[in-house]
Parts: structure tokens; sequence; C-alpha cells
């Protein structure tokens, strides 16, 4: 099928009233999300779980994927206001446009960042649509033993670039396999680590996992830190940009977006670390680097576009491998998996639909985000002022009614109650317990492949080494292994000497 | 001795790790042409238990250096943790035996003071807030057949 055929077909899926409706849903929400400081996309994305049991795939998909994307842009609205990132990833953007903003620049910065991020959406929206069919066809030719050494790379690489050190890396995604291996094992129906209670047999439920470590964790973490207050949006002034601000901005759009993109595919980058390096770039490249800092229009574009495109590009992996370069997209593999799909190669094929309803939904849904961004801004900005006594508590009460309405069992909430302590320490810990839902979701990937791949060779671990695409994803996996111990061990050995 | 927060992420991986490994052996490894149910929690279990020694090397080595830590568990924080997992407990001991109002006002009236500052009065006003919406949501938008009250022992 041809690319203009399949995007006909999933604007035909992407424009039905119910998922135009779940998409503006999403998008909504992403954005209020992204404007409070202290609810994320992967708080949001988890609570809301427990509810897309009875919407279509489509529906659900469609949604979730709206508030990851919506989250990015409203993020971007509070740095700018208020120098308040709501997302880690809008934190380069307070630099400049922030200051814009005391310029008086406001509107400007606003309208350029939205512009460039729709932008950035559209070309991550058609990089998914054209890179696709061929990228699925290379990942057919996948076995047992590419994919679980894709895996062991994309768990690698995540944990090596996350702060806090790559041992806590390591240790708090091991830590998450383990949990991911409860329940009956896949081969030979065994009860695993069920300790005699039947809700267990199943597994441990995704959803009450994702609530508890993030939702519940979150909010003793965030009750705990002194807040400062959010000051009060001043002049916002003209909303278009200036002929002179369009000129600077364009190029740094081009190369925000292309950046993005490219960040967004590799497991462990992030939007965070694209929009960051994006910022870099531009300072770099700059004939007048002095102005940033001062309110430089390429300080705003190029993060922008950059955090936009990485968030499109990331589906990539997940969509066409099934396997999730970051947290953020492990919970959306698991939503996928909630609804019996199993995303990879034979996604297209299989469930077309859905493929490329979402595709062209991420499309409408950036223009969706233009519409509201732009006008509502003083909407947003007010949003600010309810007060996190309030929203906590209300976040807690739709954690614990959605968990129970999974199975309507005591059971999960007190499970709720086990993940939020066990979140909590790892907190405590500075281990990321993002890290662990990507363990837990590749883990019995993992595990599945590794058993296959080490059957079929009958019990020779060479496999992984003969084949050529297994044999370059293991050299990778221990390149940045290597990378990061040795450096790991230079930093080790400079503390003690010091 | 304090447990500052890399000690903490040390005894973790190890409790875990030792863990994987006991029951996982339990489960059986198998052999290597056919793994059995308890290869991967032993491997996992083993991969657990060397961060754990990693990182306690590590914090041995910036211990020598002199490094001073601080608790990993400020004292701050104890009143939200405690008071925040005991309202979902609540919740969780409530709601098939009083049904979801009566679950939800235990939630609210606990949680509510794990921030300090909050008024009483303004509490009263969150929880209304809270079963109206919750109510809203769930059980007429959504349709979702709770017990709102009941008497169930």
């Amino acid at each position: 099928m041809d690319l203009v055929s399949s995007l006909v077909m999933g604007l035909q899926v992407a424009v039905t009233p119910v998922n135009l409706l779940y998409c503006l849903l999403g998008v909504t929400l992403g954005t209020a999300i992204g404007v409070l400081p202290g609810v994320g996309p992967i708080i949001t994305i988890s609570l809301l779980l427990p509810l897309t049991f009875g919407l279509t795939p489509e529906a659900s998909i469609i949604m979730l994927a709206g508030i990851f994307y919506g989250a990015a842009y409203g993020g971007s609205t509070t740095s700018i206001l208020v120098n308040l990132p709501g997302e880690a990833a809008s934190a380069v953007t307070c630099i400049d446009g922030h200051q814009m903003a005391r310029q008086g620049r406001a509107g400007s910065a606003l309208a350029v960042a939205a512009l460039g991020s729709f932008f950035a959406g559209t070309v991550g929206t058609l990089i998914i649509a054209l890179a696709g069919p061929p990228l699925a066809s290379i990942a057919m030719r996948f076995g047992a033993a590419e994919y679980a050494a894709l895996v062991f790379v994309a768990l690698l690489s995540t944990a090596a670039m996350t702060r806090g050190g790559v041992v806590k890396g390591i240790g708090v995604a091991l830590l998450g396999m383990v949990f991911g291996t409860a329940g009956s094992d896949v081969s030979t129906g065994l009860f695993r680590f069920t300790f005699g209670i039947p809700e267990l047999r199943d597994g441990v439920e995704f959803a009450v996992l994702a609530v508890g470590l993030f939702a519940v964790a979150e909010i003793i973490g965030n009750i705990g830190e002194p807040k400062g207050d959010a000051v009060s949006s001043r002049n916002i002034g003209r909303l278009w940009p200036t002929r002179d601000d369009f000129k600077r901005a364009w190029p740094a759009v081009l190369r925000g977006t292309g950046l993005g993109a490219l960040l967004g595919v590799l497991p462990g980058a992030g939007l965070a670390m694209s929009s960051f390096s994006a910022y870099m770039v531009e300072k770099s490249v700059a004939k007048e680097p002095e102005r940033f800092g001062q309110g430089a229009v390429e300080g705003v574009a190029a993060p922008e576009s950059a955090n936009n495109a990485a968030s499109q590009t990331a589906f990539i992996p997940t969509l066409l491998l099934g396997v999730p370069g970051s947290p953020t997209m492990a919970l959306m593999l698991g939503a996928f998996m909630i609804h019996g799909v199993q995303p990879g190669p034979r996604m297209m094929s299989d469930h077309p639909q859905l493929f490329w309803g979402l595709i062209v939904s991420m499309w409408l849904g950036n223009l969706l985000l233009v519409i509201l961004n732009l006008p509502l801004i003083g909407l947003w900005v007010r949003l600010l002022r309810v007060p996190y006594h309030w929203l906590y508590v209300f976040v807690l009460a739709f954690a614990c009614v959605g968990v129970y309405t999974l199975s309507s069992s005591a059971f999960d909430i007190y499970s709720l109650v086990f993940f939020g302590a066990l979140g909590y320490l790892l907190k405590a810990a500075g281990c990321n317990p993002a890290l662990f839902i990507l363990g837990f979701i590749l883990g019995p990937m993992f595990e599945e492949n590794f058993r296959r791949a080490m059957a079929l060779s009958r019990g020779d671990p060479m496999v992984f080494l003969e084949r050529p695409i297994s044999l370059t994803l293991v050299l990778i996996g221990l390149a940045v292994l290597l990378a990061t111990t040795t450096s790991f061990v230079r930093r080790g050995r400079a503390k003690a000497t010091d | 001795m304090t447990i500052h927060s890399d000690l903490l992420a040390a005894l973790i991986f190890l409790g875990f790790g030792i863990v994987a490994i006991t029951i996982g052996s339990g489960y059986g490894f198998g052999s290597l042409a056919a793994l059995g149910s308890g290869a991967m929690p032993m491997l996992v279990g083993a991969g657990l238990c060397v961060a754990g020694v990693a990182q306690l090397a590590q914090t041995a080595a910036a211990r020598r250096a002199g490094e001073r830590f601080v608790s990993a568990f400020p004292r701050a924080e104890m009143r939200p943790l405690l008071l925040i997992l005991a309202s979902v407990l609540a919740f969780g001991l409530l709601i098939d035996r009083l049904g979801l109002l009566p679950a939800l006002a235990a939630l609210v009236a606990i949680s509510w003071f794990a921030e300090s500052g909050g008024r009483k009065r303004e509490m009263l006003a969150v929880m209304a807030c809270v079963g109206v919406l919750l109510v809203a949501i769930f059980y007429f938008g959504l349709g979702i057949p709770f017990r709102l009250v009941s008497w169930r022992f």
C-alpha cells in the first residue's frame, strides 16, 4: 500500500468524531499538565491508563499520545511567561524565552515556540510515515537473538544516560525486570513470585505499578519540597513575531527539528536532552553568541522545535520495533498491550487502522495545539494559581478510584500502597523510578527472546555474536557500557585522590 | 551511621537480588539449551547483586575520600510519606465495606494533613469538590457501578 492511500486511511480514522474528541481531550490535558509544575506526562498517562480499558484502542492511544506531545507544548508557555518550566524538556527555553518576556516580547516568543513546534511536529510525523515501511521490513528479519540484543542495548543505553550514575541506572532497571517476571511463566506456566496470592497470577498489574511509582511517590516527594510562588502573568505584547524574529528563527527551527528528530529515535536520549543540545548547537553556530541569555529568539525556536520533533520520532522504535526508547514510551507500550496490540514490525500490516490513525492524529493534534495555545494562553497561565494542596488531594483521589475500577478489588489499592512506598524508597536512593518501568516492560520481552534464541542455538551463547545485526547491537551496548563505566571509574578515582 | 542515598541504593539492590536468586533457584535453572523458569530471576538477581556491590564499593571510596553524607530520609518528608500512604490504605480498607463516598472522605481527610498549613474548613470544601467530581467522572461519566454508600462488614 502506498503512502498516500495509507495516510488517507489514517485520516479517515483520525477524523471520526470520537477519535477527534479524544485527540482534543488528550492535547488539552497535555497542555494543562505541561503548564502545571509537579504534574508531568508520566503521572497523567499512568493515571489515565485504568480509564482507557473501556475505550477502543484507537481512541485511547490517540488520547494518551496527545498528552505526551501536548505536555511538550504546555511546558514552554510557563517557561516563557513566568520562568517556571512545567517540564524538564522546556527548562532550557526559560533562559532566553523569559528574557524575551521581560523585554515585552512574550507574545513573539510564544508564537515562535508554537509555530516552531508545529513545524517540527509536522516533520516528525512525516518521518514516521516515511521511515515506517522500510524500517518495518528490516525489523521483519529480526529473529529472537536480534530482539534480545536490541532490548539489551535499549535498556543499557537508557540506564547509562540517566542522571544518578550508571550503576544505579542499571540496578533499578534490573529491579524492574525482577518484578516483570512475576506471574505465570509464558513458557512453562509455572507461577513465579506469586506468594500464594491469586491476584498475582497474571503478574503485577502494570497500571497499578505505574500509578504507585509515579503518582503516589511523586506526591510524597513534592510535598516535602519547598515551593516558590508563581509570579502572575505580565503583559504578553503583540502575538505575531517581527520580521527580524522570523528571519532569525527559521534556520534555528530547521536545525532544532533535525537534531530533535535524530535524538528522539535514539534510546535514552529523551526530550530534555534534545532541547538542551539544540540550544547548545544554536549558541555555537551563532554569529553573536553573546546575544544568548539576553532574549535571543533562536534560543526559544531551536529547543522548542527539537523537543517536539523528538516527541514524535520517539514513537519510531516503540511502534516499529516494539522496543521503547524512554520510560514514557514504555508507558505507551504498556497502553498498547492493555488493548492486546503488540507493537512491532507487524503492527503496520496487522493493525493498519491504529498505526496510520495514530500518525495522522498526531499531526492533527499538533494543529489543535497551535489553535489551543496561542489564543488561550491567558487561560493556561491562570492554571498556575491552583494551589498544590488542592491538586495533590485530587490527583490522589483520582488515582485510587481509577485503580479500583481495574478489577473492583481492594488488593489493587494495597498494591498501590506497596508501589508508592517502593517508589519513595527508589527516589530516596537517587534511582529514577522511570527506569524501573522500562525494565518491567522490557524484561519479559528480553526473557522470552533470550530463552528462544538459546533454545534455537542448542545452548550456544555464541548465537548473539554470529549474526551480524545482533553482533552490531551487542557491540553498541558494550561500547555504551564501557564508555560510561570508564568515566565512572575515573570519577571514582578522582574522588578518592582528592 | 546514617543511611544516605547511595547506601540505600546498594541495600535495595542487594536485598532484592538475594531474594530473586533464593526464590528463583526454587524454580529451576534448566540447561543452557532449555532455560528454566528460574534462569531469568537468578541471572537478573545476580546482576542486582553485582550492582549492589559496585555501589557499596563506590560509597566506600567516597567515604575514604572524606565525603559527607546526608540522610536519605529527611525528617520533613516523613509526615507526607506516612499520611499519604495511610490515606491510600484507608481508601482500600473502606471501599468494599462502606462504599465510595466514605472511602473518599477518609482519603481526603487524611491526605489533607500531609502538607502542613491546610485549614480544616478548606478541607471540607476540597472533600465536597473531590466527591462531586469523581462521582461525576466515574459513576455518571464512565458508568462504573460503584456502591456510593453501603454497609457491609
